[in-house]
């Protein structure tokens, strides 16, 4: 009798330590994002964050994480600590509790060159960068080369020197935590399941890969803006962050990468696309992407295509690995018969 | 006789005010709110609805359609293609070969813009959107692919899902900015998703933007516009070209509607970044919308 209680005892304890070790969900929405910028300053990045996040909140789900905006956005709130020491990622943008961070500001578009090209095999190489050649112009067809050199967050700490924050390779590593694992070399000192990078030049078409393998260290999809025309870029609206929101509020069941995407169509302001169409908050060709990455191809479509606003809260769905690559985007005009890379 | 003469030239000096009068008016942009029992969006069995606050969500099996009760803005948007939780980590060796998607998407009604265009029109229209008010339509493009990380991105992994058509607003030949009307069709020619906001627009503004545009196209009122707009803005800089259009507070916004004639100047970034849109009302001063005021509060730096 005493050791059949002995058992159960035991057997009882065991369930409670298997409870206890699923992870309570990641709620919390951060933002950040710059207006007051040395280098070219710009006037929507701060209501776009606080559009998204007010319209988030505005139903039950999520929660409100951090606000900084102007000088209150550091480079070290971006970085991981355990890539580069003395940066504070688990303390800002990457926080365990988080489910998503949205910045929003300038970026470079120091990936473009204004190199005319037909081909890809037309580019000069570059070295440690990979090329493609980028749809310019028809009639003739003209292209122009484009590289995979490392993107940037750009903030302006002090207000009087812009600082660029490299999340190609820079020590940027979101979403790592102990149910992802440390597979990125990253720790498990994160959180984040959704991060929203709204700037110019976010991510180059087609070189997904070098730009943002090794940004992903949990984090299920990142968000950008994808210029597809040399010369073209993001607009800074103030309705981007809320029109990605509303897809929520409309129905928390839907897929959140597809709503990135579709964001787009209720995004106003911007200009023509050289190709027809254009705006949606791009002056001229481009699309709004949403990149995941995982370990098998199942996982990874399951990410970019079916994980839900709610079942993005879930810390036990975050990445494990990075084997795959899924995106979906939308492009302002008909990306389908122009296609934008020159092969 | 000299009587009627008098008469007959005062009713020739009335017509032809009353005419240039007539002429002059400009016409008000009507509004207009979609009601989901005549969208062509599935949603599926066991359709009910609530109400949640400001939004009135009408939900199915298949998906949702939102109305905000304040704005009258719609949007429709589907349910995950697959309710499915997240498969399990895998126990052999990452898969590397290719296998079926598990997702079956709808299908493109067609793989021409212009044949999606055209359908897209003829529903929209058909369901009441004011054909005076379309001036034109555009497509957005929606593409989807994957591929194993170690063989790089090919652009033949992207495949089209599907085309979204938009209907343009203009009145009295200024263009609307903030108001949509737009559907995605897929090969059954159901509704993949929608979106509409098409607000009622004052008169008072469409003829306002109009004698704005009228008035730049004058060069030396163009001229004194535009130092106007230099010395309010100066990042304006050599900027010539700029557009006249009607902008209104978007879709969700719920404070006061607001609607002006605005030119719109979008600045390019010197160094890369973000381009600025600026906007000025017919004074040449800047303008800002309700929907465009910040709302939040910083939160306590700690490191």
């Amino acid at each position: 009798m005493a050791a059949k209680a002995i058992l159960f005892g035991l057997v009882v304890a065991s369930g409670c330590l298997v409870g206890a070790s699923v992870r309570a969900d990641e709620t919390g929405i951060t933002i950040e994002a710059v207006n007051k910028y040395s280098c070219g300053a710009l006037s929507n990045n701060i209501v776009n964050v606080d559009n998204f996040r007010s319209r988030m909140l505005s139903i039950p789900g999520y929660t409100a994480g951090l606000r900084y905006t102007d000088g209150l956005v550091f480079p070290s709130d971006f970085i991981d600590p355990e890539k580069v020491p003395g940066n504070f990622d688990t303390f800002n943008f990457d926080r365990p509790g988080d489910a998503i961070s949205y910045f929003s500001g300038h970026g470079t578009c120091n990936d473009q060159s204004s190199t005319a090209c037909t081909s890809a095999a037309a580019c000069p190489d570059v070295a440690g960068v990979q090329k493609r050649c980028l749809r310019f112009a028809e009639n003739p067809l003209q292209g122009r080369c484009v590289y995979s050199r490392p993107r940037s967050i750009v903030v302006d700490r002090t207000g009087t020197s812009c600082q660029s924050v490299n999340y190609t390779n820079g020590g940027v590593a979101w979403g790592e935590d102990p149910t992802a694992g440390s597979w990125a070399g990253a720790g498990t000192n994160g959180g984040i399941n959704l991060a929203v990078i709204d700037n110019s030049c976010g991510i180059t078409p087609d070189l997904y890969v070098p730009e943002l393998l090794s940004t992903f260290a949990g984090v299920s999809t990142i968000a950008l803006i994808m210029p597809t025309r040399v010369g073209d870029d993001t607009a800074d609206s103030a309705d981007r962050g809320r029109a990605f929101a509303d897809r929520y509020v409309a129905n928390p069941n839907s897929a959140v990468a597809p709503s990135w995407a579709d964001a787009i169509n209720s995004t106003t302001g911007g200009g023509p696309c050289a190709f027809g169409g254009g705006n949606h908050g791009i002056v001229g060709c481009g699309a709004n992407i949403a990149i995941s990455l995982e370990v098998d191809q199942p996982r990874v479509l399951w990410a970019n295509r079916i994980e839900t606003w709610v079942q993005l809260r879930d810390p036990a769905n975050d990445g494990i690995g990075q084997g795959w690559m899924a995106w979906i985007y939308t492009c302002n005009y008909d990306c389908n018969a122009h296609g934008f890379i020159l092969p | 006789m000299l009587r009627n003469n008098a008469s007959r030239a005062f009713l020739l000096l009335f017509a032809a005010f009353a005419t240039s009068r007539v002429a002059m008016a400009a016409e008000p942009g009507v509004r207009f709110d979609l009601k989901q029992e005549i969208s062509r969006f599935d949603l599926g069995a066991n359709v009910r609805r609530e109400i949640d606050g400001p939004y009135e969500r009408i939900i199915g099996a298949k998906g949702t359609f939102l109305i905000d009760r304040i704005t009258g803005a719609t949007l429709a948007v589907p349910n995950a293609p697959i309710a499915a939780p997240k498969p399990p980590a895998p126990r052999e060796p990452t898969q590397r070969s290719e296998s079926p998607s598990p997702i079956n998407y709808p299908g493109p009604l067609t793989e021409k813009a212009e044949e999606h265009n055209a359908a897209v029109r003829e529903y929209l229209l058909r369901i009441g959107i004011p054909e005076a008010e379309v001036a034109g339509m555009h497509v957005t493009t929606t593409m989807a692919g994957t591929g194993p990380v170690e063989q790089g991105v090919q652009p033949s992994r992207s495949v089209l899902l599907w085309y979204t058509t938009h209907l343009e607003r203009s009145l009295g030949g200024v263009p609307v900015e903030g108001s949509y009307a737009y559907a995605a069709l897929d090969r059954e020619r159901r509704v993949i998703s929608e979106g509409l906001y098409w607000p009622a627009i004052p008169a008072g503004v469409v003829e306002r933007a109009q004698a704005l545009k009228k008035a730049l196209a004058s060069p030396a009122e163009r001229t004194e516009f535009l130092s106007k707009v230099r010395r309010a803005q100066p990042e304006v800089g050599e900027v010539a070209e700029g557009t006249v259009t009607i902008l209104h507070t978007s879709s969700g916004y719920h404070g006061e509607f607001q609607a002006q004639a605005v030119y719109s100047v979008v600045v390019r970034s010197r160094s890369g970044g973000k381009a600025l849109i600026l906007r000025f009302d017919d004074a040449g001063s800047p303008v800002r919308l309700g929907d465009s005021v910040e709302s939040g509060i910083d939160s306590i730096k700690q490191q």
